[in-house]
């Protein structure tokens, strides 16, 4: 199953996306967590170290004016991707020097997007073939390589905050149209830390029409774990963040056992 | 006339301080210019127009451009054509509306 997660920067992307793929891993799903963001939040919350590797470069080279894939998909996978302590399996889809970020002109950003989409759609095709989960981590507010979702099932996932701009960055997203056919969109509520936050999101979600599917709170141990330079996928397990999102897990499992018809989105 | 930029991690509250030293330098007699060259643009909310406001601006680029390259015959133009109003004093820019779906 194809996973995407959305939302504003600063919203939780990289850590929700980061124990997530633990919490799957966990449960004996194969997993790939892949980073389409030129910051490397993922690979931090994973502890692993940020590479100046790009999986292009590792996954094709120019031909005749085209790319040639060197290898199978999993070959691929296998030869670009690095396990980090927690045992989950990452890849840096793009090239994650923020140097080359968003020029939109420059050729290297240009192919910078295209591979993260190539990357995207090759790692996912071998998941879709054998099962597992393939998370990536998009960068804050945009959309990219979520194009790549595009004639298959998967699950989107925004990551909302309770701020005004965080849901009017879900709003866009959601009315932004043309969703690919089979991509379903879903919430998850992070850094709630009262029920005034919970209360708000609710409604916010609700109007746009998107399943809430996790409420996640902000957690002390977090903000700790990070100050002291430890990676996040060490944090312990009974923590409330983390627990909440073995509860978001246990539900993308049970949907992809159940291969649920698409519920398409709706306003209101 | 002083130029700013605003920088930081995504989430680190750029737009939040950005809005508030428009708003404080207008307060004070400033004509004050602000461009919100964010791919998801939220500026507007920060100066206090609202949600409705912020989410209907324009974006200057891909109103000019809709298929080409960036040219424009001078910023004051782009300037003139997309500045809205978000109080005394004090207008914006936006650049652009929203990071569409690319096509993989």
């Amino acid at each position: 199953m194809r996973i995407v997660l959305l939302g504003k920067g600063g919203s939780g992307k990289s850590t929700l996306g980061g124990f997530l793929s633990a919490e799957l891993s966990d449960r004996g799903e194969r997993v790939v967590a892949m980073s389409a963001d030129t910051v490397p939040g993922l690979a931090q919350v994973l502890g692993v170290s940020p590479t100046d590797d790009w999986f292009l470069a590792g996954m094709a080279t120019r031909e005749n004016g085209g790319w040639r894939l060197e290898g199978t998909p999993a070959e691929i996978v296998d030869r670009c991707s690095r396990v980090g302590p927690g045992g989950v399996r990452f890849l840096q889809a793009g090239n994650a020097d923020a140097s080359l970020k968003d020029f939109e002109f420059r050729r290297e950003s240009f192919l910078d997007r295209w591979s993260a989409t190539v990357a995207f759609n090759t790692v996912s095709r071998t998941f879709d073939d054998e099962g597992g989960f393939v998370i990536v981590d998009l960068q804050g507010g945009t959309l990219q390589v979520a194009g790549g979702m595009a004639g298959r099932t998967g699950i989107a996932i925004v990551v909302v905050e309770p701020f005004a701009k965080s849901v009017l960055t879900t709003r866009r997203f959601v009315e932004m149209g043309e969703w690919p056919e089979g991509l379903r969109l879903v919430g998850v509520a992070n850094k709630v830390a009262s029920p005034d936050d919970e209360a708000y999101l609710d409604a916010a979600l609700a109007e746009l029409g998107v399943p809430l599917w996790a409420t996640v709170p902000l957690d002390p141990a977090l903000r700790q774990a990070e100050r002291s330079a430890q990676t996040l996928i060490s944090v312990d397990r009974g923590t409330p963040a983390r627990r909440a999102v073995a509860g978001l897990a246990d539900r993308l499992v049970e949907a992809q056992r159940a291969d649920e018809p698409v519920a398409t989105t709706t306003r209101r | 006339m002083t130029k700013i930029a605003v920088a930081g991690k995504g989430g680190s509250g750029k737009t939040t301080v950005a809005g508030v030293l428009a708003r404080l330098w207008a307060e004070d007699g400033r004509e004050v210019l602000t461009v919100d060259a964010d791919e998801n643009p939220n500026l507007g909310i920060s100066l206090g127009m609202g949600v409705e406001s912020t989410y209907g601006l324009l974006g200057a680029r891909e109103a000019l451009l809709p298929d080409g390259p960036a040219i424009a015959s001078s910023m004051e133009e782009v300037v003139d054509r997309f500045a809205v109003d978000a109080g005394e004093n004090l207008r914006i820019v936006q650049v652009r509306k929203f990071d569409q779906f690319r096509p993989g």
